[in-house]
């Protein structure tokens, strides 16, 4: 005969009965963390020193020409880092002030340098008899990212 | 909404063309672990998540994502632009510019178009959320 005490009860065994299935470990990003200046946030692919691990040691070297849409990339980059930090961080003041720095100075980049730059995007104002929006180079053709 | 911005991430330049590099680097763009599965997977996730952090997060990452998947098509494109004669027909190529031409087609590097079975979208923030940790480790893989 099978004593009552051989059949287990859910929760019984060796284990605590409160023992969880797994202990995750997630490294968070920390609050107020070191930043690249932008142009060599958007060459390292991270504004982070923190983040900036890269796979295997390989490191981009490549200098970005110093050009009205590369500051324009670089300004745009930053933003979104800081964007992308501010989504989970969302009460660091600091980052915050210098997410809206990095939005000032991409707009003040556009202003700068309007006639100079291709027109962005479509509610960008425009002004002027042509529809500049057509004109070559889109953005993924060589001549478009050419350095100089 | 989505609203065109006229300019890549980070330039793109590629004097010398490389279809058979090319072959390669266009898993990154419709490949099981490439960008348009992470934008589609990120993008797709979103409307489940119980909080704010986990919305916004989605949506800035979604959408980068897209900006990604632009940079890699300008690279494949680039790759294959201006071929000689002799280039199309590298064997590592061939195949791949019988269906495709120098259309940058999204699909793997063995050549299966791209498939919503490489990403997962259970409505479940734990589910899905580990799930973009082990995508984002197998990009890892694909870049390596």
């Amino acid at each position: 005969m099978i004593s009552p005490k051989a059949i287990p009860n859910p929760g019984e065994g060796r284990l605590p009965s409160m023992a969880p299935l797994a202990n995750p470990y997630v490294p968070f990003q920390l609050e107020n963390p070191v930043r690249y200046e932008a142009r060599k946030g958007l060459i390292r692919g991270t504004l982070y020193p923190g983040l900036d691990l890269p796979l295997m040691g390989i490191v981009n070297k490549n200098l970005l020409p110093v050009t009205p849409l590369s500051e324009l990339q670089a300004l745009g980059f930053a933003v979104q880092e800081l964007a992308l930090y501010l989504d989970t961080h969302r009460e660091d003041r600091e980052a915050l002030e210098l997410y809206q720095q990095y939005q000032q100075r991409y707009a003040d980049c556009l202003a700068q340098n309007e006639g100079v730059l291709p027109p962005m995007n479509h509610q960008m104002p425009t002004d002027g008899d042509s529809y500049d929006w057509l004109d070559d180079p889109w953005p993924w053709e060589f001549a478009a990212n050419k350095g100089e | 909404m989505f609203s065109y911005s006229k300019k890549l991430q980070y330039p793109v330049r590629i004097r010398r063309p490389n279809p058979a590099l090319a072959k390669i680097i266009l898993t990154q763009y419709g490949g099981p672990d490439g960008e348009l599965g992470a934008s589609l997977r990120y993008l797709s996730q979103r409307y489940s998540m119980p909080f704010d952090e986990q919305k916004g997060l989605l949506t800035d990452i979604g959408t980068e994502e897209l900006g990604h998947l632009e940079m890699v098509g300008a690279i494949v494109h680039q790759l294959t632009r201006n071929l000689k004669d002799n280039q199309y027909k590298d064997p590592a190529f061939a195949p791949y510019f019988v269906d495709h031409t120098t259309g940058v087609y999204p699909s793997a590097a063995a050549g299966f178009p791209w498939d919503a079975g490489s990403i997962a979208v259970k409505g479940d923030p734990i589910a899905d959320l580990t799930e973009d940790l082990a995508a984002e480790a197998t990009f890892h893989l694909v870049q390596h």
